[in-house]
């Protein structure tokens, strides 16, 4: 391989656009030439940079306090090494290294049950945060609601969609929603003339309950969707509404 | 800055630096030397953009924290993993984050990444966070994307935001191998030259 032919493979391997077979060639041409291992790594900044044209969304507040509150956990610390001394006392010494090891595992274990709690009341803490957030988007003067009308047979959950145009935030709230069935998630879609738009995947709490908020910025300016509906997808989520609508609403013009 | 003493500022006084103000490098050596107030400055300066580029590959808006999460918690476990003389902080993120969503995308299979969104207008010009360090920046790529012809933005959208391979690109547009990889490469060639020039 030239470096003509290199430049072309480049361009595509910095892009994540050559298929897996075609990289060796490319690598071993790399291996012997810095002109072409440079003009990888510019490939490499202009393909980055090019994250920098999408729509930029904020994300939700929980997010921040969840990583923050992951990267502060206390974590797992490596065990501290025993020194192993076998002297000619034998005997005392494996009695010192047994009780050693007794209370070394004890240690540890303490070690662990705190480290667990402290995960713990981080994740209670994020959920607690999670309701304040929920009860500050109930106090927005401007907020409105939609009811969601089940329309699956025989399902009871209630459903509603609310939003602040001020605040450009929608959430739906819901109880008694059941889990979707294995490899399947429920999606959220807002309906127009134009198609459907969605707005993610969620899954109830293990009690039923739902709580789906969104930045209602990811729709374009003057886009008035005219329903909104939840429907069942493949895990992952869909392109386009393609499962069975599971409760909808109608929004006023 | 007037204090450009980096981490070292962090001993007996308890100080930490100017956190908003503070500079990428400053912040990642506070990271280092493990101040979560400077993973928190980071976040704020990118979390959105990151989170933005993940959910726009995956058109999904938890699967997209997921992705902010791990990236963010590997500046903080691992911070050496960046090297500042290959590139700024945040095309690192943006790399980062491409690469991860894409995986998670992927997993998904070959149909979701042919059928997610409609191909074209994708890489357009919306309201940018005018405030952010990288508002300039980001204004600087849309003009370049803007000066490539539409044929050519939408083979550079489906390789980065799909992960499409330029075979695949060939059979989910119809078009010929060839045509894709003459496509790819004037497009590189002319992203190449406009934002390379505006760095140097």
């Amino acid at each position: 391989m030239d470096c003509q032919e290199a430049r072309q493979a480049i361009d595509l391997l910095a892009l994540g656009a050559l298929p897996q077979e075609e990289v060796p060639p490319v690598e071993r041409h790399l291996a012997t030439c810095a002109e072409c291992s440079r003009y990888l790594e510019e490939a490499r900044q202009v393909v980055a940079r090019l994250g920098l044209a999408t729509p930029v969304l904020q994300p939700p507040p929980r997010l921040k306090r969840r990583i923050l509150a992951a990267a502060t956990r206390p974590r797992a610390t490596a065990a501290p090494r025993l020194p192993l001394v076998w002297g000619g006392a034998g005997v005392l010494t494996a009695v010192a290294l047994a009780l050693s090891v007794f209370f070394f595992v004890e240690w540890r274990q303490a070690q662990d049950d705190r480290q667990e709690l402290a995960a713990r009341l981080s994740e209670a803490m994020a959920v607690v945060q999670e309701h304040y957030e929920l009860m500050e988007l109930f106090t927005l003067p401007d907020l409105a609601r939609v009811p969601m009308f089940p329309q699956a047979p025989g399902l009871t959950a209630s459903l509603s969609y609310y939003w602040s145009t001020q605040k450009r935030w929608g959430f739906i709230v819901g109880t008694s929603l059941p889990p979707p069935p294995p490899g399947r998630v429920y999606q959220l879609w807002f309906m127009a003339n134009d198609g459907a738009r969605g707005v993610g995947t969620f899954r109830p709490s293990e009690g039923g309950t739902v709580y789906h908020a969104f930045d209602l910025s990811v729709f374009p300016p003057g886009w008035r969707p005219t329903a909104i509906l939840v429907t069942l997808e493949p895990e992952g989520g869909s392109p386009a509404p393609t499962g069975e609508t599971v409760a909808a609403g109608t929004l006023a013009r | 800055m007037e204090d450009a003493a980096g981490p070292g500022r962090h001993g007996g006084s308890g100080m930490g630096p100017d956190y908003p103000q503070a500079s990428d490098e400053e912040l990642m050596a506070a990271v280092v030397q493990r101040d979560p107030r400077a993973l928190e400055a980071l976040y704020d300066r990118y979390g959105a953009v990151v989170y933005s580029l993940a959910r726009r590959i995956l058109g999904d808006a938890h699967r997209a924290e997921d992705v902010v999460q791990d990236i963010f918690l590997r500046l903080w476990d691992r911070p050496q993993l960046y090297v500042a003389s290959r590139g700024q902080l945040l095309t690192w993120l943006l790399t980062l984050a491409r690469n991860r969503a894409i995986d998670h995308l992927r997993a998904q299979g070959r149909q979701q990444r042919f059928l997610r969104s409609p191909a074209g207008a994708q890489l357009e010009a919306q309201d940018p966070a005018e405030q952010a360090s990288w508002a300039l920046e980001r204004q600087q790529v849309l003009a370049a994307l803007a000066n490539l012809p539409p044929e050519q933005r939408e083979a550079i959208e489906l390789a980065y935001f799909r992960g499409l391979t330029h075979r695949e690109i060939a059979e989910a547009t119809g078009l010929p191998l060839g045509t894709v990889k003459t496509r790819i490469r004037l497009a590189m060639q002319k992203l190449r030259s406009l934002l390379l020039q505006e760095e140097g």
